[in-house]
């Protein structure tokens, strides 16, 4: 059974490889990216050993848990579980969920990030070779630290697509999400302020954590090593627990998901009232020309289709994470501040750079009905410009109420309002020539189809940067303006920086959605293969 | 719109040389067809005949490796991009790909007619209409996503049908649709027909080709085996033994999946 699993995983891989050699190309750069995360990993725990059992300790332990962490969230907010061996394509074959579980477990290693984990895993065992004993448990836990990892990132994955069924707790699902991992970004912030991290601080936050599920499988070889063998194995005992706790909740989300097809209505038939509320009177008013029939069905999308809500709780939560995180660490407080209003700008202008994907085939329709392209791409863009125009200004209003710069206002604003028009206009150019499979509409939008990780990776950064090098004028700009000491030539900088954020922005967007609308125009039944495919 | 105006006597489609491979397979082969003006075509064919992707190259969703296409003379091939006024001048419903169903039914009619430029009063009142008439008007504030699959074929052909195109391109428009949903598209249809307009569908149903249609195309590994009337095409027989002799029958061995009788075991 697991067998069988497998081998079908490594042949569709192979088949998938065989049909594009961009699929190659990617899993190459993948495999080269992730091989050297593991090389640093190894030679870090390698060179461990050498270290005294507490210090030993305090390393694997926080580098453990941060890991089962990282397996059981990031998969929720940034790159979603390989879809390869989709469980729904299996439902009709006379197998349990338990059975499934077992094989979908070692499929789940056969990834980069799997196979990343599973060296870092094996090398604490070189840590810990201080005695036979403790070898032993530590190639004990290193596996079972291994399971969890993938076995937890399918039972958070597997869970919140159910729980996202319903399209009312799908908006509150995702508001929690988008809370939660905030909430992360504040810890480091709270470590701040309440003193710093020194290393006895470390240690002993290791040590806590070492005792809580996150780090039972990665700390019960310490115990050993430290002299405490009951303590070493308990912690083993309670691993392993652990797991069989995640798998037997992985099943129980499984066979759920496997008896509800994914659908917008959550099983039943949703009725829209299309004339009631005034979100809909809104739109309705917005539907008197192409342009703005496709920007009220791009916003009614956004409201019905979980994958936009997904996509967009990532979005929030990355940028807050990178200013939290740069507030606390690197840089100075004013200057995250500074950077809230950008980094919301750049995020959001950059969400529809693989648009078109997101229709899937449906695309024909603008295809077939010779609409122009620059209204397919005015429309879209709009759709997102009529909100995110005002969220990125509040953002730069209430940063600068908060840190009193208000001085640099007009600076932020336009730094952030030129990443936003540029995002808007690498979007437009983006999403008609450089598409990559996303989940199809109703699939679990926690899924990355296969072969697709690694491509929107590399097109996910390419728009990034292109974006922040249309916007670097003004970028420049806000940097002058807040590093200056003389307070006249800040003033006249921000300014300045506001009239180029403007420019830069308007030009951008404009440039992009005519030079976009003449791409899809000629790529739209190449568009429609990509989607089909 | 300007130059959308149809060539009079020009065929309402008119395909030369179609050709089409993907990597190793030719799907469609060099392949001519005229679809005269105001008739209502058969194209029917075995699986994997290369209908579909003959249809997509005639509706501007697929770019032909070599030939051309015209729609009431304006041609659709031209250049870089797709021929917008050819594109004017046709309904389509194509197989296999999916449609806006996030939409409700009534949005996503309005929409289609929207993209095609038209007044929204206009869109307003056609969609009503529509959906009145294929019996969709108490789905019409569903999730396009929650309707049946005959539901869904219905709504795409209203969306076909909302700008009034004077040529109709229907990709397996009976596909999973209940007979009493099928009566009222036919009648639709002999309408349209009735009308002036040209209906060009394909399908597996000789009989459903034999009622509905008075031209017919036999197509075959991307090539068209036999074309015209449908007496012409019968030639006395009946449609389906005109198909089985002209594509090539399989006799079934008698032998073969012995194992699947039940009474074997």
């Amino acid at each position: 059974m697991v067998a069988h699993l497998l081998s079908l995983k490594l042949r569709l891989l192979r088949n998938g490889l065989r049909r594009s050699p961009w699929q190659v190309v990617a899993l190459v750069i993948g495999l080269l990216y992730g091989l050297g995360i593991a090389a640093l990993a190894v030679a870090g725990l390698v060179a461990l050993r050498a270290a005294s059992a507490e210090t030993a300790a305090t390393a694997v332990g926080l580098g453990g848990a941060l890991l089962v962490l990282g397996w059981a969230l990031v998969p929720l907010v940034a790159f979603g579980t390989d879809a390869t061996l989709d469980p729904s394509r299996l439902v009709l074959l006379p197998l349990t969920a338990r059975q499934l579980v077992g094989g979908l477990l070692l499929v789940g290693l056969v990834s980069v990030p799997g196979l990343v984990t599973a060296l870092a895993a094996l090398a604490t065992v070189v840590t810990w070779s201080r005695g036979p004993l403790v070898v032993a448990v530590a190639l004990a836990g290193a596996l079972l630290g291994l399971a969890t990892c993938v076995a937890l990132s399918r039972a958070t994955t597997t869970a919140a697509a159910g729980l996202l069924h319903g399209r009312r707790t799908r908006e509150v699902g995702a508001g929690i999400g988008a809370l939660v991992v905030s909430g992360l970004g504040l810890v480091p912030l709270a470590l701040q302020s309440t003193g710093g991290l020194d290393a006895d601080r470390v240690r002993r936050i290791a040590g806590v954590l070492g005792w809580t599920p996150l780090g039972w499988a990665w700390t019960a070889p310490a115990e050993v090593a430290l002299g405490r063998p009951g303590a070493g194995l308990a912690k083993l005992v309670l691993a392993a627990l652990a797991l069989v706790v995640v798998l037997a909740l992985w099943a129980a989300a499984l066979e759920r998901a496997l008896v509800t097809p994914p659908s917008a209505g959550g099983g039943r038939r949703a009725t829209v009232g299309s004339a009631s509320g005034p979100a809909s009177r809104a739109l309705a008013r917005l539907e008197r020309t192409p342009t703005g029939a496709v920007t009220a069905r791009a916003l009614r999308y956004w409201r019905r289709d979980p994958r936009y809500l997904t996509a967009l709780v990532a979005l929030i939560a990355i940028p807050l994470l990178v200013v939290f995180l740069g507030a606390t660490s690197v840089l100075p407080a004013g200057a995250a501040a500074l950077a809230a209003a950008p980094v919301l700008g750049w995020a959001l202008g950059w969400t529809g750079h693989n648009d078109v994907a997101y229709d899937g085939s449906a695309v024909w329709l603008h295809v077939a009905s010779g609409l122009p392209g620059r209204a397919d791409r005015l429309g879209r863009a709009a759709a997102l410009l009529v909100w995110a125009v005002p969220l990125v200004l509040v953002a730069a209003v209430v940063a600068a109420a908060l840190s009193g710069t208000w001085g640099l206002l007009p600076a932020t604003t336009g730094a952030a309002l030129a990443l936003l028009g540029s995002g808007v206009g690498v979007s437009a150019v983006a999403s008609a020539l450089t598409p990559y499979p996303v989940p199809e509409p109703g699939a679990n939008p926690f899924a990355t189809p296969r072969g697709a990780a690694i491509a929107s990776l590399v097109a996910q950064l390419a728009t990034t940067v292109v974006t922040g090098l249309v916007a670097s004028p003004a970028l420049a700009l806000l940097v002058a303006a807040a590093i200056t000491d003389r307070p006249g030539l800040a003033a006249a900088l921000a300014w300045a920086a506001l009239a180029t954020g403007l420019v830069c922005g308007a030009g951008a967007a404009v440039l992009g959605v005519v030079s976009g609308g003449r791409l899809f125009e000629r790529r739209g039944p190449q568009l429609i293969a990509v989607a089909s495919r | 719109m300007s130059g959308a105006a149809p060539v009079p006597g020009a065929p309402a489609l008119s395909l030369r040389g179609l050709t089409k491979r993907f990597d190793d397979t030719l799907a469609v082969d060099r392949l001519d067809l005229d679809v005269p003006a105001g008739s209502f075509y058969g194209l029917v064919g075995p699986n994997g005949a290369g209908k579909t992707t003959t249809l997509s190259m005639a509706t501007g969703l697929l770019r032909p490796d070599a030939g051309t296409a015209a729609v009431l003379g304006t041609p659709l091939w031209t250049g870089a991009t797709a021929s917008v006024d050819a594109k004017r001048l046709l309904g389509v419903l194509p197989d296999g790909l999916r449609l806006f169903d996030r939409l409700t039914g009534a949005e996503l009619v309005r929409y289609a007619g929207l993209l095609r430029g038209l007044p929204r009063d206009v869109v307003e009142q056609r969609t009503a209409e529509l959906l009145a008439a294929l019996d969709l008007a108490g789905a019409a504030d569903v999730l396009v996503v929650d309707y049946s699959a005959g539901m869904t074929k219905k709504v795409a052909l209203a969306s076909a049908l909302v700008h009034a195109p004077p040529v109709l391109v229907l990709d397996e428009p009976f596909e999973a649709v209940d007979p009493v949903s099928a009566a009222g598209i036919r009648a639709i249809l002999r309408g349209f027909v009735a009308g002036g307009g040209t209906v060009v569908l394909s399908s597996h149903g000789m009989d459903l080709v034999e009622r509905l249609c008075d031209r017919v195309a036999v197509v075959a590994q991307g090539r068209v085996l036999a074309a015209g009337t449908i007496e012409e095409v019968r030639a006395g027989a009946s449609l389906e033994e005109r198909f089985v002799a002209l594509v090539g029958a399989r006799p079934a061995d008698a032998e073969a999946l012995a194992w699947l009788r039940t009474s074997s075991r």
